[in-house]
């Protein structure tokens, strides 16, 4: 599914791409759900755009739809016939056990084929890559902070981002 | 290497004002400078020169807006070479969640409402004292309305029903008044397409 663009092509709304991941793809008919697991992060990012009511916040959310048990979770993904979701916060890796438990309750719950992503800003080690990728994690979005980008080759992310 | 496009939020804005960032337009939530950092990092991976994240910042065009784009993983960390993506703001309103709404819409729309290209939902909702809501419906159902046309919601004393037929009472009522039902109000009403979704706008037509 993954596809190399030849052209930049920009779409309606000025974004542009040589490349879409399975996750962007999915994203762009409108399939993918947003799991927000947790709002709460140990990052002080400036750029932050998260609502009051998130942000901090011990809170889940399934789209706009505040989350209490697993079935809020996935009646909202049977709601919009997710074909994927997207796992995000906060800082999901400060819930890992509750990442896991999403990332194996979407999959059982409607296969394999279901695509998930997720974000992160920090810099997990190798078992727990090994754990997101056998619980079917398909895809992962590193942020490393603001302060680090001159320097990602000496720090951590450099050899999350190379064992995911 | 994914380019998310910086836009001002309500928490967030009095940090990026602080830092010299305003808005592109008075239309959207973007930030002057971010989309030009981003086309930067396009014609750098054109040139051959895959830089990381922070060579890509110093490419910017406007003062301190240059700096930052909200990367994604790092270009010179993975294979990540020439896969470049940059998501603009208006992205995320106008595709990622138009079309999940649309989705959904078409899962949840009931049979009267009228999907929009924005995936919300628009229907007529006529409120009447909770004593009244039967006799409205027999009235409805004399019309020869069929049973899937409108739904009686007795614990919001609301019937919803299709745009058409709320405006058609509208007139017959500005007409001939609606004194036999006790107060009646008419809305037109247009929403997120699931069960308490947002109300995008609600016009009163009687």
């Amino acid at each position: 599914m993954k596809k190399e663009l030849k052209v930049i092509r920009p779409d309606e709304s000025g974004s542009y791409s040589r490349f879409l991941t399975d996750g962007c793809l999915r994203c762009r008919e409108g399939s993918k759900m947003v799991l927000f697991v947790t709002g709460l992060c140990d990052k002080d990012c400036f750029f932050c755009p998260l609502s009051v009511n998130r942000k901090n916040a011990d809170v889940i959310f399934a789209n706009e739809r505040p989350v209490y048990s697993d079935a809020d979770v996935l009646s909202e993904a049977r709601l919009m016939t997710a074909k994927g979701t997207g796992i995000t916060g906060g800082e999901p890796l400060l819930e890992f056990a509750k990442v896991i438990h999403y990332i194996s309750l979407l999959k059982s719950e409607f296969g394999k084929e279901h695509h998930i992503h997720m974000y992160t800003s920090e810099a997990p080690d190798e078992n727990q890559i090994r754990d997101l990728a056998q619980a079917g994690l398909d895809e992962i979005r590193f942020h490393p902070p603001y302060e680090m980008w001159g320097r990602l080759n000496e720090s951590p992310y450099q050899k999350s981002i190379l064992s995911a | 290497m994914n380019l998310n496009e910086l836009e001002f939020s309500d928490t967030n804005a009095e940090e990026l004002k602080k830092r010299g960032y305003v808005l592109a337009d008075n239309e959207s939530n973007t930030v002057l400078g971010s989309a030009a950092v981003a086309k930067a990092a396009f014609d750098a991976v054109d040139a051959g020169n895959i830089g990381n994240a922070g060579n890509i910042g110093n490419a910017g065009s406007s003062g301190d807006a240059g700096n930052i784009g909200n990367a994604g993983s790092s270009g010179d960390a993975g294979d990540a070479g020439g896969k470049i993506n940059f998501c603009s703001s208006r992205y995320k309103d106008t595709i990622q969640l138009r079309l999940r709404l649309l989705r959904t819409a078409q899962t949840t729309a009931r049979e009267f409402d009228e999907i929009t290209e924005d995936g919300t939902v628009i229907y007529g909702q006529i409120r009447v004292a909770a004593s009244f809501l039967e006799k409205f419906a027999a009235f409805l159902t004399e019309m020869e309305l069929p049973k899937t046309a409108f739904i009686a919601d007795t614990k919001k004393n609301t019937i919803e029903t299709a745009c058409g037929i709320a405006e058609e009472l509208a007139e017959i009522f500005a007409e001939e008044g609606s004194d036999e039902f006790g107060a009646v109000e008419i809305r037109i009403i247009e929403r997120y397409p699931f069960e308490n979704g947002f109300v995008v706008g609600s016009e009163q037509i009687y």
